[in-house]
């Protein structure tokens, strides 16, 4: 035999994978089951009838979970959203934020978000309202578009994305107004803040201004 | 000399493997229902969001595992939790995590089975077991405080429908809010 190590090293693997397959594992079963398990998500009925990210072209940083309308008026008037100001909404999923705002105060709106569907799904309801003079959706990465002529910015992130979001944020012009769905800002303290009850949930609003330059 | 060299390896397998299988001291008080299986951290977010927890939460973890959803709980929303799992040695190891996450005064971590545990204090559960055993526990959940957050990872309730799906790069949470009881029926 020419590579005697080469026949070692493959009888080690398959100890290896023996014991592997034989240790008291985690929980019960047989690896069988295991497998099932891991596999079964694929069995899971579609959602919505899309494609797992929705063609985003990079995986999204932020599951979509809208935000329920009566939050959405309570971050609008936390944020004294008037028909003077342009508001961003970083991950704008259906788009109901800037819809709402352009409705009610005539708002002008960007929303700013990863899925192409989001985007499509935001244009239709933006028709449906009536508002599509006053808002727009861009298919983008909020960490790569440009918001600084912002007046006020939404968002309902995860607390990991808001904190990567802040630098940039705070960067912004003194006096830029945040509101944050449920997510702060760690210890960048809020000015205010709100509690909504939907449904026995409590929801929370932050509202940030941003600092003049010190 | 080869062949011996060949049979003695073998042997060693199969030592090996023996002493694998019968090693479980560590091992649960009776066989778990669920394979351990770990559910990926941006499957945990979509989970900790959809359930909109916050600092004010109470989350029970049935089947915790190595007890990444508590700790993440606590850690990134600042929530308090419990896991609870059947193997010893998966809730040692949680505890750790959880020490070494620093979080160790919020998550908790328990030996338990998940059929038997009082859930009554938890605002949000969440679950990553089988089909059946969700159907099994939905009795239990069902009797919650009404408002009661549930998700759960990869598995719906049968005819219990979720308020909320939503689709994580493919992987399914589905969110439930347990009901107000229905008036009890008058029979004529």
């Amino acid at each position: 035999m020419k590579f005697p190590q080469l026949r070692v090293f493959g009888l080690l693997a398959v100890l290896a994978v023996l014991v592997a397959g034989c240790s008291p594992s985690s929980t019960s079963g047989t690896n069988n089951t295991a497998t099932a398990k891991a596999n079964s998500d694929n069995t899971v009925p579609p959602v919505q009838g899309e494609s797992p990210t929705g063609s985003a072209k990079r995986e999204l940083d932020v599951p979509y979970v809208p935000t329920p309308e009566a939050v959405v008026d309570a971050m609008l008037s936390m944020a004294k959203v008037t028909g003077d100001d342009v508001l961003y909404d970083l991950g704008s999923g259906d788009g109901r934020i800037p819809i709402k705002a352009a409705a009610k105060f005539g708002t002008r709106g960007v929303g700013i978000d990863l899925n192409p569907v989001r985007i499509e799904e935001a244009n239709a309801n933006a028709k449906a309202a009536g508002v599509t003079d006053k808002v727009q959706f861009i298919e983008g990465d909020i960490f790569e578009a440009d918001f600084s002529e912002a007046t006020v910015v939404t968002l309902y992130l995860l607390p990991g994305v808001n904190l990567k979001l802040r630098p940039t944020i705070q960067n912004m012009k003194p006096g830029t107004r945040v509101v944050s769905h449920n997510y702060d800002m760690g210890d960048w303290a809020p000015e205010n803040s709100r509690t909504i009850k939907v449904n026995g949930t409590d929801h929370y609003v932050y509202f940030w201004r941003v600092p003049g330059k010190k | 000399m080869k062949s011996h060299y060949r049979i003695y390896l073998a042997f060693l397998v199969l030592l090996i493997a023996t002493a694998g299988v019968f090693s479980q001291a560590e091992g649960p008080a009776r066989a778990p229902d669920v394979p351990y299986v770990p559910t990926p951290p941006e499957v945990v977010d979509a989970m900790l969001k959809a359930a909109s927890v916050t600092k004010n939460d109470i989350i029970y973890d049935l089947g915790s595992g190595d007890g990444r959803i508590v700790i993440a709980a606590a850690k990134n929303y600042g929530a308090t939790g419990l896991g609870i799992d059947i193997n010893p040695a998966l809730v040692a190891e949680a505890t750790q995590n959880a020490e070494r996450e620093k979080v160790a005064d919020k998550a908790k971590f328990k030996v338990g089975d998940l059929f038997e545990q009082d859930l009554s204090k938890a605002t949000v559960i969440t679950l990553y077991l089988l089909p059946d055993i969700n159907l099994k526990l939905r009795p239990k959940l069902l009797a919650l405080k009404p408002g009661t957050r549930i998700v759960s990872h990869a598995f719906h309730m049968g005819d219990w429908k979720p308020e909320r799906t939503i689709d994580v790069n493919g992987r399914t949470v589905y969110f439930w809010r347990v009901p107000k009881p229905e008036p009890a029926k008058t029979d004529k």
